[in-house]
């Protein structure tokens, strides 16, 4: 469990349109997350080492996608820091419930300041800039551990945010206009079907929450150790990240409902869809708790920031790994205080007034036009270059239940096929509309430039000759 | 709710929860059976 459940499902599924969103959700899961999920398991394990050497062991110039998995993870990681710095303010402002009765106002007015639009940058926030330091020093603690540190960490934050999220729906589901806020979730709008955007938001998601073209899983099954059932850890891994996502959508979606029940609104319409909607209604579920607001608060959104540091920790465990394998730097300290600090830095744009519109710039594209590519072109190396028959008897040598043909059709065609087509129609509709409106010179900066600048800085360090 | 959400709910229970549960008790029994297959090698070691 992480962000990608409890902050950006949630509001992927709103702006997408809730019912209409999960029907491609739960085909992108089981089309594309779970393939994606025992191919990546097993690249790990087979190879035992990261992304990139991974990669270059089946061709020395297929070295460059797992660079480009790393670079979009950077990017992830950038802004990723930032939403758990805001929890860390909303820790702090728990104690007080200063956003009570007015959570989006207190939101986007009080916190952020937001100004008018991405070009017009503003002050720093201070608090902000703050809470981004200290989570950073956190993730820097964490991770220097070493990944036995992590296991534990792990152990320690993960139960308890499901608890959390269970008394969360709880509360949801017993305020007035819930049951409207869960028709609005769970109501298939087959016409949406056909909007190539809902397609891609859901393939994104799935590939954010579980941390699918970052590179991650692939550093993170290099350790584990030979034999251990990769299909069922995929499959366990998959279902559970998306039933909590599933979960959280139920916590969001009656308070939306309550929302909308008593604003008398469009339920489509009560809150600004957004990155931010996680802070406008989860506050607004623990304001309406009957007693220990204060507490629920603070415990909330402590457990918000340890599922953070979770996914933001193997990200950086995954881009250290795969620098250390490729320059032989025995002093990973020094490696991942300097990675640290360099997206500290980055990282300023994101606490500034415009650092939201920013954001969600760099989240809708490094998501659709970053982890989506790479994970196609994942399906096409394995799939064409490796041979995915014997890749499949491997896998099946040390798991429980065989995975069959299906895999195979999955990873050469299916997902492949999808992912093209998908991209393909999103680009051309970016092009046409930019997103959510922003000006076009923001989505060429925020999103294209960087988009380019990851594949051609990938492209550099794969051609780069690494120390044996 | 309309009829169309309530299946939409049932689908997502089953296949996610239900799915979930079904593939942790196939960990758990192979996690169980290596305990043992392990103990037996143990108590051969021994004797």
């Amino acid at each position: 469990m992480g962000l990608g459940n409890a902050w950006r499902f949630p509001y992927v599924a709103y702006t997408n349109g809730g019912g209409a969103f999960l029907i491609p959700y739960f085909i992108a899961l089981f089309t594309a997350g779970i393939p994606l999920m025992i191919l990546e398991y097993g690249l790990g394990q087979f190879f035992q080492s990261s992304a990139p050497l991974a990669f270059a062991k089946i061709k020395k110039r297929f070295e460059f996608v797992g660079w480009w998995a790393l670079g979009v993870g950077t990017l992830i990681v950038s802004y990723y820091a930032v939403i758990m710095s805001y929890s860390f303010n909303y820790l702090f402002h728990s104690i007080t419930l200063s956003w009570a009765g007015r959570e989006e106002s207190f939101f986007m007015k009080d916190f952020l300041r937001i100004s008018s639009g991405p070009g017009e940058l503003g002050s720093i926030s201070v608090p902000i800039l703050l809470g981004l330091i200290l989570t950073w020093l956190l993730i820097y603690l964490c991770i220097s551990k070493g990944t036995e540190s992590v296991g534990k960490v792990v152990m320690l934050t993960v139960p308890l945010p499901v608890l959390l999220m269970v008394v969360l729906v709880i509360r949801g589901l017993t305020l007035p206009g819930a049951t409207e806020g869960l028709a609005y979730y769970l109501t298939p709008d087959f016409s949406k079907l056909l909007s190539p955007s809902v397609w891609l938001a859901a393939y994104s998601q799935v590939f954010f929450s579980l941390s699918l073209g970052f590179g991650i899983l692939i550093a993170y099954a290099s350790y584990k150790p030979k034999g251990s059932d990769i299909t069922n850890d995929a499959f366990i891994t998959s279902l559970v990240d998306a039933g909590i996502s599933y979960l959280a959508g139920f916590a969001v979606f009656s308070v939306l409902g309550f929302f909308a029940f008593a604003t008398q609104r469009d339920i489509s319409q009560v809150v600004s869809a957004g990155p931010g909607l996680a802070f406008v209604v989860y506050p607004a579920a623990i304001a309406k708790m009957p007693v220990a607001r204060g507490a629920f608060g603070v415990v909330f959104f402590l457990m918000l920031l340890t599922l953070g540091i979770d996914s933001a920790f193997s990200i950086v465990e995954g881009v250290v790994a795969g620098i250390q394998d490729k320059f032989r730097i025995a002093n990973k300290q020094a490696v991942i205080i300097g990675y640290s600090v360099i997206l500290c830095l980055v990282g300023i744009i994101y606490t500034t007034q415009a650092g939201l519109y920013w954001l969600d710039i760099v989240d809708h594209w490094m998501n659709n036009f970053g982890l989506a590519p790479v994970g196609f072109a994942e399906c096409i190396i394995v799939g064409y270059f490796f041979t995915t028959d014997r890749f499949r008897r491997e896998i099946n040598s040390v798991s429980d239940f065989p995975i069959g043909k299906w895999w195979n059709v999955m990873i050469r065609f299916v997902t492949p096929i999808v992912l093209a087509i998908v991209i393909l129609l999103n680009i051309i509709t970016e092009i046409k509309r930019p997103y959510e409106n922003y000006p076009f010179w923001s989505t060429l900066v925020g999103g294209w430039l960087l988009v380019a600048v990851v594949i051609i800085v990938s492209l550099i360090l794969g051609r780069l000759k690494g120390k044996e | 709710m309309p009829v169309s959400a309530w299946i939409m709910f049932a689908f997502g229970c089953i296949v996610l929860y239900g799915g979930a549960i079904w593939c942790i008790t196939i960990a758990v029994k192979r996690g169980s059976k290596e305990k043992k297959r392990n103990e037996v090698a143990h108590n051969q070691g021994a004797d």
